[in-house]
């Protein structure tokens, strides 16, 4: 809590970034009585969680999204919880058990939101902190570098946060100014993901589910459309994404097998060019959209945040999780859904809690 | 006891720095003329600035207000900032009224936005008038924690409230600890603490035959081994009864997981060399197919056997799969991927040989092995399902016990004080189940708090004359607070464990159900009030929207600045599920022309069945109107997350159109 009389500001816990798993954290700690400082860059909460869509047809298909919403709502009645909004991190020193931190206003953020959730200062402010906990989150893998995907040569490919953003913004109808929904729509799975040769073998977890919870709900919207989704092996992980897959084989083909090639013609539309298991080319199909299901890469924040608070180890270029006073939780770890990432935070939260008290209590035995 | 309140009208020029750009001098005057009425009226400075805590409480202690009307920002931020921006101040004595999304933001005209801020003012108003101040009591609790099922969520379950200074009751229905994972390094870690630890009363060969009580004080039969009963009183339960092993084939050569481990314990050394496990994750399920590879690597790892695993896909999911699909590789388990047509196994000699073809090496294989261990999808386990019946929790169709509605996770369950870990509520392999149990313990932990609980005054009741016993109400309450007892077959709400939703009252066919019936009362109210002034064009749209869905998109479209009709009021009700029909006609019987109830999808109510209900009660509705010659679309239901403000204001925007008949309601 902020001390008066001109002496330096202190909190236990510095939570960077405000997050699914930023949020979570705090108010883990702030539950069981500590007091945070919560450092998020933008000027508001909620991360990339903000801007996804619901994905709910008649019923909750079980996204998660709107968990952030519930979790910004309980964070504003914790008192113990100090907000920096548009505010980073600039230095970080360790002396024993204490952290001095920095925290200064951040350059190129959007300053035309009002910081609702928190406090933006306008200059820097020194903390005294005893515990950081990194919930820097993840970067969306830029599909770009990927030119045989076409994204970025064509408006007809896009990512599935562009097609989340696109039913997030219209509600339930219409796509693009003056034409109506696309009649023919292809997924492509594992796009950043799943590249061993790029050091990047992992799976990004969410994939899978973001492109059937994306195409069930354009199924349930437009039942006309004709939606295929390729993939690799699909992850019918969490359990209702398995029975949901099984209702949706009906409306939606699933094919083995991502593209080798997406061209993009003048004329627009897209055409998917795939090569079968035996190496011989597969006909090539004309399609209106492609989704390219875009995975999950470590941020540049992250690694720098890292390097701040001496967080090693990591695996693809995460950060590892670290071991108290110095944790990290959520996606800056490794590709998590929006519940794991929270109950990773209140998981981390309450190591560093343990490790936190247990340190009082043999200071003040 | 309404006209002895007085109530105060509060209005904030700027919320969080941003104007609010309404003439509250001018509002002051409107709002009277309307017949709103207030004992005060006045400005507190810009609430969200740290440092303006306690001015709210300040101005409501020196004119001596009983309650409330805050026009300014949302209930989402200022409401839940309400114990920081006015400590001492109830929930119940603040209405808010969001000027700044609902006004400011979706209205440009000035004069638009003044009739808005009027009508939704005077709507605060009416709310305000009708609820009442509820008082907290305090209850004790047990200071103790019983945790069901001794596998690896319950082990970390016990050891961390052990840790913590709580007294645990763990119940095994087994005589091992450790359940499918006993022989993992970390959970045979666990059972020798849980064993030396004196705060851990172990009971081996348990179950729980019959729970009474409440959260915060259950009373449990046990019977225990040698079918001895005992009671234990505990203030909060973890159900962590996991799976059960894998059922297999147990003809040497062949053996199941369940053999196996028994035999790992007793007696490592007699295991013979050669091991092979078929565990495909297509057909065995990525949990059997993840424990496969733990077993395989434990035995290769500590006691030096060779493994042999054969699976066309590795399960390597999350940083778990990951991590001990390398674990296995450096403890020299050996990988074998046949292609679709999966592997034969010959017998001979009481040995198996297990024959493929491997598609990375693309050559056959043929390895023989002395033991060769299946397994089919794990099952839930029988003392889960005992649990269940016992502790009167949902089944899911899975036969899961999470339920699948996102707002319990991860640890709820359809009871109060009865929480879920590990692979009793969903599939979890070992580590995830670690962390249940551990997520679960801090929830049961801070149950048990200091000692008391604090509960509601405990004016809900069931008037016993009018009730029929139908026990619609057991059925829909989300947290398990209607019990019914045994002699009368009458239900009976208990104070402790209800959440005062309300929907059991709105569902009660006889309205039996006593004092919920606040909410209703003051959404009546609101309709009444947000009749004027009267929007210069079009009917008047009341819409309802539940306080955690609907409310929370309409706040963010205003915030966005998009449109939201003038004819269209937004009024904030603590769930859809309440918006019965007697309320629906109510609100058409005094002048409103349309009603827009807004919920959150199907499934998504953090009160269970509170969306569904609103749904069928709209229908109802519509069919009786349009049977009547009546428009049905006077009342509408739209599900809509807090997260599509877009969406919401496609919808008030329709709703608020002329339709062709205008806005005539049936008669």
């Amino acid at each position: 809590m902020t001390i008066s009389g001109g002496s330096q500001p202190s909190a236990d816990v510095l939570i960077v970034g405000g997050g699914v798993a930023g949020i979570a954290a705090a108010q883990a700690l702030a539950d069981r009585g500590l007091d945070v400082l919560l450092v998020e860059k933008q000027r508001r909460l909620g991360g990339k969680a903000a801007e996804l869509a619901c994905m709910a047809t008649q019923q909750c298909r079980r996204c998660s999204a709107c968990l952030l919403e519930d979790a910004i709502q309980a964070l504003q009645g914790t008192r113990s919880v100090r907000i920096r909004l548009g505010t980073v991190v600039e230095e970080a020193s360790r002396t024993g058990d204490t952290f001095q931190i920095t925290v200064g206003p951040a350059k190129d953020v959007d300053t035309r939101v009002t910081p609702l959730h928190g406090v933006t200062p306008k200059s820097q402010e020194r903390w005294k902190v005893s515990g950081v906990i990194l919930c820097t989150g993840f970067d969306v893998f830029d599909a770009s570098t990927r030119p045989f995907l076409g994204y970025g040569r064509s408006k007809d490919v896009i990512t599935t946060l562009e097609l989340d953003h696109i039913l997030a913004r219209n509600g339930d109808r219409g796509w693009d100014e003056g034409s109506g929904p696309p009649s023919k729509v292809a997924f492509v799975q594992c796009v950043g993901s799943r590249e061993r040769k790029a050091g990047r073998g992992y799976c990004s977890q969410v994939c899978c589910s973001v492109s059937l919870r994306l195409a069930g709900k354009l199924a349930f919207l437009h039942p006309e459309m004709e939606i295929v989704v390729h993939y690799i092996d699909l992850q019918l992980q969490p359990r209702s994404v398995r029975s949901y897959h099984a209702s949706l084989t009906k409306k939606v083909v699933f094919q083995q097998g991502v593209p080798g090639e997406i061209i993009t013609p003048n004329e627009g539309g897209v055409i998917i060019r795939s090569v079968a298991e035996d190496g011989t080319a597969v006909e090539p199909v004309s399609f209106d959209k492609a989704v390219l299901a875009v995975g999950m890469v470590p941020s540049k924040e992250t690694q720098k945040l890292g390097d701040m608070f001496g967080l090693k180890g990591g695996r693809f270029g995460f950060v590892s999780a670290g071991a108290p006073p110095v944790l990290a939780a959520g996606t800056c770890v490794f590709p998590r859904d929006i519940p794991g990432s929270i109950d990773d935070a209140r998981d981390a939260a309450d190591r560093l809690i343990r490790a936190i008290s247990g340190n009082k209590e043999v200071a003040h035995g | 006891m309404a006209e002895m309140q007085k109530i105060g009208v509060l209005y904030s020029n700027s919320v969080g720095g941003r104007p609010l750009n309404v003439d509250f001098k001018k509002l002051e005057k409107l709002i009277a003329g309307d017949g709103g009425s207030f004992a005060y009226y006045g400005e507190v400075p810009d609430l969200l600035v740290e440092g303006s805590e306690g001015r709210l409480a300040e101005v409501m202690k020196s004119r001596g207000l009983d309650g409330i009307v805050l026009a300014a920002g949302s209930a989402r931020t200022l409401g839940e900032r309400l114990p920081i921006l006015a400590p001492g101040v109830g929930r119940e004595q603040v209405t808010f009224v969001n000027i700044l999304d609902h006004c400011t933001g979706a209205h440009e005209d000035a004069a638009v936005r003044e009739r808005k801020a009027c009508a939704l003012v005077r709507m605060g108003l009416a709310r305000q008038r009708v609820m009442s101040t509820i008082e907290k009591d305090k209850l004790e609790v047990f200071d103790a924690v019983a945790v069901v099922g001794a596998g690896p969520a319950g082990l970390s379950a016990a050891s961390w409230l052990a840790d913590r200074g709580r007294k645990v009751v763990l119940l095994e229905s087994g005589n091992g600890l450790g359940g499918m994972a006993s022989c993992e390094k970390d959970v045979a870690a666990l059972i020798s603490k849980v064993e030396a630890s004196d705060a851990v009363e172990v009971l081996k060969e348990a179950r729980i035959e019959e729970v009474r009580g409440n959260k915060g004080s259950f009373t449990l039969s046990i019977v225990k081994q040698g079918g001895k009963r005992v009671e234990r009183e505990v203030g909060a339960i973890v159900v962590s009864t996991g799976l059960a092993y894998p059922p297999g084939n147990e003809e040497e050569p062949w053996i199941s997981y369940a053999k196996l481990d028994k035999r790992r314990r007793e007696a490592p050394g007699d295991l013979p060399e050669n091991l092979g496990f078929i565990a495909d994750p297509e057909v065995v399920g990525e949990l059997v197919a993840q424990h496969a590879i733990t077993v395989a690597t434990g035995l290769a790892a500590d006691h030096g056997k060779h493994s042999f695993i054969f699976m066309g896909d590795v399960p390597v999911r999350g940083e778990s799969g990951q991590s001990n699909y390398e674990a296995a590789l450096m403890a020299g388990v050996r990988f074998f991927r046949p292609d679709a047509r999966g592997v034969k196994v010959e017998v001979k000699d009481a040995k198996a040989i297990v024959k493929g073809l491997d598609i990375i090496l693309k050559q056959d294989f043929a390895i023989t092995c002395d033991l060769i261990v299946t397994g089919e999808r794990p099952r839930v386990s029988d003392g889960s399902r005992q649990a269940a019946e016992v502790l009167r929790l949902a089944v899911e169709d899975d036969a899961f016990l999470q339920p699948g509605n996102i707002t319990y996770l991860p640890t709820y369950t359809t009871r109060q004080g009865v929480l879920i870990a590990g692979a009793a509520g969903t599939e979890a392999p070992t580590p995830l189940a670690m962390r249940g149990g551990r997520l679960a313990a801090i929830e049961a932990d801070a149950i048990l708090g200091e000692g008391t609980i604090s509960i509601g005054a405990g004016d809900v009741e069931i008037d016993q004359a009018a009730c029929a016993a139908c026990l619609t109400c057991f059925r829909i309450c989300p947290v398990g607070a209607i019990g019914v007892s045994v002699d009368r077959k009458v239900p009976r709400i208990s104070d402790v464990d209800c959440r005062d939703c309300g929907i059991c009252a709105a569902a009660c066919p006889q309205r039996a159900i006593k004092n919920f019936l606040t909410p209703e009362l003051a959404i009546l109210e609101m309709g009444r009030a947000c009749l004027k002034p009267a929007p210069p064009d079009g009917p008047v749209v009341l819409a309802l929207c539940c306080a955690r869905s609907g409310y929370a998109a309409a706040d963010a479209a205003g915030e966005l600045g998009l449109p939201i009709p003038e004819n269209v009021r937004v009024a904030r009700v603590p769930c859809a599920g309440i918006v019965s029909t007697n309320v629906i006609f109510g609100l058409l019987n005094l002048g409103v022309d349309r009603v827009m109830v807004v919920g959150c999808p199907i499934d998504n109510c953090q009160n269970k069945h509170g969306s569904n209900l609103a749904r069928r009660w709209v229908e109802t509705c519509r069919d009786l109107i349009a049977n009547l010659g009546g428009d049905a679309n006077s009342v509408s239901f739209h599900p809509i997350a807090s997260n599509m403000p877009h969406l919401f204001a496609q919808r008030a925007a329709e709703a608020a159109r002329r339709g062709k008949d205008d806005s005539r309601r049936p008669s």
